[in-house]
């Protein structure tokens, strides 16, 4: 998913003033003049340098653009973006659900989610989903010993654990 | 001490989870696309919960592992496994091609073994005596010190210096964010309590080298379909006798992989290239490079193993990272209690002389495991990626929330992931961002410190011979170039006029 340079250093030049701005609103030490939005001016000053390069650079070349942003191998749009919201869609659910439901219903949603959508062989998929999810949940909860939720199982958490 | 040591080491714990390490290194190295970095993030969480001897010789272990078994799909598919053994892989697979693939990759793993040995050695001699000299500096050297790390991980990163200024800088703002180490402010925390904290150094890792890879996959899953793989039979077939006649180029590759990886910015990728060039520009027959001989790939592969010896030199006795690999080591030693620095050597002097003893004896594995990785690699490669993948953002999933406890870890480690795509698609390079993350806070504390003991007077940051030398060397990395370049220019409008 490439870019055109010349919107990269706009998306900098504008992340690089931001900085700059909120940097400037920080209060300086007591005794010299240099605090903690000393740094990030000077961060964000480079970030508008560097970003004003990379925009100028085709300008300079001369270069018209033929397309602002460019997919590998002339995908399609939708089916790229749809690809994509596939991963972060199966995580920003395991993030809103991993309380919920808990880890061993949430993880084993989220995989075969991904899992179905990229393999598209269901009966594998499922058996992957549910043997990954119960393996990582074995190793971190019962070995590292990390307090993963059990959520909706919480009245069979003794049961599900060795 | 070195004794102390070495029985740190000889525990079962210690040697099963080296033995975990090395097989797992070795398969995630083998996979195309996947680079020991990645490895290493997608470690870091398990080693969070080990002890620091298993959890340190762990993540060395892996390390070398997994830059060794890179040059297994590099002769058999022409993919490198890991960047670091990108310079060779036309090479290899030519031999490959010309039914000389056992030559290839036994040369490869003999050679790897050797240069790592050689970078262990350097690293367990040069670190203590280094150590020495490095009791002697105040802020201000490690001031000009990061900053020296900062300008290199710019100035060698491939592709354009803008867009590697731009990849520091997002990884120092990333650094950023969170209480002043200094004076307690909160930085760009948006009210937020969770981000008060800083954002987690392990989630941000795992996204941006595990869940960019992720979504590159998930672009294009075809094009990551899995290739036809090159024949080859007779391992170590003829190589003891390559050896023999290459063994000023090996020795030449472990002492420029040594030395490379020693110099911030550079890592196993770059020492392998400039030692295929090296062993071409003195070979009587350069003509022949490219057409699958042994002498590139011998010197190469013994360049990038020791390169990582070599680039843990500043990282143990400054804290500056030689490349991403070593900024995410440096991260793991933090984790671990063992800060980087020159009192590292008097404070924990058996634990780091340990962490030392650990690569040397992981890159004495590199043979018998390697060649285990070789005979299965073709297994490893029939797990196909759409299968692999989401068990991949199964693991960064769990691997961030276990660090923090917390859901606001995996928030973190997706939008690094997204950040860390879009800036590899648009040819911004991930090193000088991570180099930035570990760095910023070094910087930041020494150049504010030295300021309060001065009372704001910046004069003192070239106020010692130590630091002038440091400061010279800095500012002539961010002015040299820029002014050859002017100068050329003028040179060839003249020569136009």
């Amino acid at each position: 998913m490439r870019f055109d340079d010349r919107l990269n250093g706009l998306v900098f030049i504008f992340l690089g003033g931001v900085v700059v701005f909120l940097a400037q609103q920080l209060p300086t030490l007591t005794f010299i003049d240099y605090g903690p939005g000393f740094f990030p001016t000077l961060i964000g000053c480079l970030m508008v340098i560097a970003g004003s390069v990379i925009a100028l650079k085709p300008l300079l070349q001369r270069g018209s653009i033929i397309e602002w942003a460019a997919l590998p191998n002339a995908q399609s749009w939708p089916r790229a973006l749809g690809s994509i919201g596939v991963v972060v869609g199966a995580i920003a659910f395991f993030i809103m659900t991993l309380s919920t439901l808990g880890f061993l219903i949430a993880m084993p949603i989220s995989l075969f989610a991904m899992l179905a959508f990229f393999d598209r062989r269901f009966v594998r998929d499922i058996l992957i989903a549910l043997i990954g999810s119960a393996l990582l949940h074995s190793f971190f909860y019962q070995l590292m010993s990390v307090q993963l939720p059990w959520g909706l199982l919480t009245p069979y958490a003794g049961v599900l654990t060795w | 001490m070195v004794i102390d040591a070495f029985m740190m080491l000889m525990t079962p714990t210690t040697l099963g989870v080296m033995v975990i390490c090395a097989i797992y290194g070795l398969m995630v190295g083998a996979i195309p696309g996947f680079s020991a970095a990645m490895a290493v993030a997608l470690m870091v969480p398990v080693s969070y919960f080990l002890d620091p001897v298993p959890a340190l010789a762990g993540v060395m272990t892996l390390c070398a592992m997994a830059i060794f078994s890179g040059d297994i799909p590099g002769a058999l598919l022409r993919i490198p496994g890991t960047p670091a053994s990108a310079a060779y892989v036309d090479e290899s697979y030519k031999m490959t091609r010309n039914g000389n693939a056992g030559l290839a990759l036994g040369t490869g793993l003999i050679c790897s073994s050797i240069g790592g040995i050689f970078g262990s050695i350097a690293l367990i001699l040069a670190a203590p005596s280094l150590g020495d000299l490095a009791l002697q500096f105040s802020s201000v050297e490690y001031f000009w010190l990061a900053c020296l790390g900062l300008t290199a991980a710019i100035g060698v990163s491939q592709g354009s210096a803008a867009k590697g200024i731009i990849s520091l800088c997002i990884g120092l703002l990333i650094a950023f964010v969170g209480l002043d180490p200094v004076s307690g402010q909160s930085r760009f925390t948006f009210g937020t309590s969770y981000l008060s904290g800083g954002l987690g150094f392990i989630p941000v890792l795992i996204g941006l080298f595990a869940m960019s890879e992720v979504f590159r996959f998930a672009l294009a899953p075809k094009d990551n379909e899995r290739p036809p793989v090159g024949k080859f039979d007779g391992l170590f077939r003829g190589v003891f006798g390559e050896l023999r006649r290459l063994w000023f180029q090996i020795l030449q590759g472990c002492g420029i992989g040594t030395l490379v990886g020693a110099i911030p910015g550079a890592g196993a990728d770059i020492a392998s290239y400039i030692a295929y060039a090296s062993t071409k520009k003195q070979s009587r027959h350069p003509e022949r490079f490219g057409t699958g001989i042994v002498d590139g790939v011998a010197s190469a592969s013994a360049a990038n193993n020791a390169s990582v010896g070599g680039a843990m030199v500043p990282a143990t006795v400054f804290g500056i990272p030689g490349d991403s690999l070593t900024a995410v080591i440096i991260g793991v030693l933090y984790m671990k209690g063992l800060n980087p620095g020159p009192t590292v050597f008097l404070t924990q002097g058996t634990l780091i002389t340990a962490v030392f003893l650990a690569f040397l004896l992981a890159n004495l594995l590199i043979v018998p495991f390697g060649i285990m990785a070789i005979r299965l690699f073709r297994h490893i490669l029939k797990v196909p990626r759409s299968v692999l993948m989401p068990l991949i953002v199964a693991t960064c999933i769990i691997g961030s929330f276990a660090v923090e406890n917390t859901v606001y870890a995996i928030v973190t480690m997706l939008i690094a992931g997204l950040l860390g795509f879009y800036m590899e698609e648009n040819g911004f390079p991930l090193a000088p961002a991570i180099l930035g993350v570990v760095l910023a806070p070094i910087v930041e504390e020494n150049f504010l410190n030295t300021l309060v003991k001065s009372n704001g007077d910046l004069m003192i940051f070239l106020s010692r011979p130590l630091a002038i030398g440091l400061a010279i060397v800095t500012l002539a990395i961010w002015v040299v170039p820029p002014l050859i370049r002017l100068i050329h220019c003028i040179k060839a409008r003249r020569q136009l006029v």
